[in-house]
């Protein structure tokens, strides 16, 4: 008979006799065996409640291996563990934990041109739900893992996917993330060396895109400097600068959908075509008699939140005073949407640069009986160790007091507990 | 285009029989070359029973009519049939989602060996851990003892 591996020219000579012994249109029902069914289908006759997946070719292991979802690391680790063939297919979840470091030519003294390098920091932001027996079931950790900076012993760590985190308290504590629930929230970058709040550089925001994903390594980083927007090919290695964008100073950079969003300080958002370096201004409405202060926060790729904060200029600038309004970017119309309601997300606004970044998440992944619920943002200012919760229409008792915009909400505390490697949070309801 | 449908009759290697249009065989990249190479009305798919082609002919006549159909109402036509494919592989049972694997891979029907490799992927995710895996799909391991004993210490944080 036929062989059994045929290019798809000689499987069509050998159907050949087949057709002329049998006219096409009689559908046959013979239940003769042919004896070239394939050792796949052999295999699962043999077992007739399962199928032998162990047999399984690598390239269709591979396949399945990438329609995981990246973010559940739990996913990989517990398919990695299921025989041999499988966990020489299904990858280790390192990414999960790493950073990667950048080396690109200095920009200090742009446009002059100077020898030497930086180094752009890009590192994953996470979620991290502690389970110890230590810990309150509210508290939780955000931010990305890096070297601890409070502490000088490097401790040498059993395995690439453990890393121990210092709980502080009465007696510092290492959390093993063995005892966590790490759920990541994005990626976020830094300039190693540069603090943006510092006066002492120019330096304010930075972020980072993959072009030509499918190529493989190309890839396109912008900085905010001074009153600048360089930008930096992977393929020309040298900062250029932006036309057409604010002349203020920027203050943070963010990438949705593959596209940069770029904030200034007067309120100004401008969106930054990767490929082109286009600029197009995306500009809220003005708000008469008003300074705001922006932030551009990410839901994943489903949405791009802009939240102002908005300071009458008759009023002491301050967190629990100041109102909001938040709006969502309709990418189409290149317009932003006044939003009341944020769903079941919660937005996180820390300072660029630091472990908390801006992120957000759903309010179901927060731990069980934390005081923070969804539709809620929250500014974390590390450098005074504050948090203001936002909520939207909160009675301040003023009746001058618009009802119709987010404000500070006293019915949540939270607490900074640390804020090297990462920032912990601990929620809770206040007292009445 | 024209007005009378070209049919293509296959046969499993059970000898079951399947009379389709041609559109539906072009979903196959094998099945294409197949019938432009020869122009024969039947072809034996020996590496297929008849269990396992209805399902495939089931699917690639629902993907070509939406194709065909779909024209200027695609938005709603691609829900319905990702609608159907959702309902096309909760109904199936493990043993006919690998079958249908090693058909599509062998028939080279991408679609479907993306829907059913994601079939798949969501019974991992839907396992609790690995020993789950291995009762679900029927595998057994075949590490030694102390390589289960490494696979353990990487799975401590990982479980539950």
């Amino acid at each position: 008979m036929a062989p059994r591996k045929e290019t798809s020219n000689m499987a069509a000579k050998t159907t050949e006799p087949a057709t002329e012994k049998k006219p096409p249109s009689v559908l046959s029902e013979s239940s003769l065996l042919s004896d070239s069914v394939s050792k796949l289908h052999l295999s699962s006759k043999e077992h007739n409640t399962s199928s032998d997946w162990s047999f399984l070719p690598d390239e269709l292991l591979h396949i399945i291996s990438s329609k995981l979802h990246l973010q559940d690391c739990f996913d990989f680790i517990h398919a990695r563990s299921v025989c041999r063939q499988w966990r020489s297919i299904f990858p280790c979840p390192t990414w999960l934990l790493l950073h990667t470091i950048y080396s690109l030519p200095s920009f200090n003294r742009y446009p002059r041109r100077v020898n030497g390098n930086c180094s752009l920091e890009k590192f994953p932001v996470f979620l991290f739900r502690v389970r110890g027996r230590d810990t309150l079931p509210s508290e939780f950790f955000i931010g990305g893992i890096g070297p601890d900076t409070n502490s000088d012993d490097n401790v040498e760590l059993p395995s690439p996917i453990q890393c121990s985190v210092k709980i502080p308290g009465s007696t510092p504590t290492y959390l093993n993330v063995a005892d966590c629930q790490i759920i990541l929230l994005g990626y976020t970058c830094r300039m190693v060396g540069y603090d943006p709040d510092s006066l002492d550089t120019s330096y304010r925001a930075v972020a980072f895109l993959r072009i030509n994903k499918e190529e493989g390594r190309e890839f396109i980083v912008l900085i905010g400097y001074a009153h600048h927007i360089l930008a930096l090919r992977s393929t020309e290695m040298s900062w250029t600068e932006l036309d057409g964008c604010s002349r203020a100073d920027c203050s943070d950079i963010v990438t949705f959908r593959g596209k940069f969003y770029a904030v200034f300080i007067n309120g100004d958002v401008f969106a930054i075509d990767p490929y082109t370096l286009e600029t197009k201004p995306l500009r809220p409405p003005v708000i008469p008699g008003c300074v705001r202060h922006n932030y551009l926060v990410p839901y994943g790729d489903d949405e791009l939140y802009l939240v102002e904060r908005i300071i009458s200029r008759d009023r002491v600038l301050s967190f629990t005073k100041s109102a909001c309004r938040v709006s969502v970017l309709d990418e189409e119309a290149g317009e932003w949407i006044v939003v009341s309601d944020l769903g079941d997300r919660v937005l996180f606004i820390g300072q660029p640069g630091k472990s908390s970044g801006n992120c957000s998440c759903s309010a179901k992944e927060l731990p069980d009986g934390c005081g923070l619920s969804g539709s809620s943002i929250l500014f974390i200012n590390e450098i005074f160790d504050e948090t203001f919760p936002y909520k939207y229409g909160v009675d301040t008792g003023n009746p001058e007091d618009d009802l119709n915009v987010w404000r500070c909400s006293r019915e949540t505390r939270v607490t900074i507990l640390n804020k090297s490697p990462m920032v912990a949070l601990r929620m809770e309801h206040a007292e009445p | 285009m024209e007005n009378e449908k070209k049919m293509i009759t296959l046969k499993s290697s059970d000898d079951v029989t399947f009379e389709v249009e041609e559109a539906v065989v072009l979903e196959s990249q094998f099945l294409s070359h197949l019938v432009q190479d020869c122009p024969a009305p039947e072809h034996k798919i020996k590496e297929v029973t008849g269990k396992i082609l209805s399902k495939v002919v089931e699917y690639c006549e629902k993907h070509v009519v939406v194709v065909v159909d779909g024209g200027d109402s695609s938005s709603s036509s691609g829900d319905d049939l990702k609608k159907w494919d959702d309902k096309f592989i909760k109904e199936m049972d493990l043993s006919t989602v690998y079958d249908l694997i090693a058909a599509a891979n062998y028939l080279n029907i991408q679609a479907l060996l993306d829907l059913m490799c994601q079939r798949v992927a969501d019974v991992i995710t839907a396992c609790k851990d690995h020993k789950e895996i291995r009762e679900t799909l029927g595998i057994v391991s075949d590490y030694t003892a102390e390589e289960e004993a490494e696979v353990l210490k990487e799975n401590e944080w990982a479980f539950d």
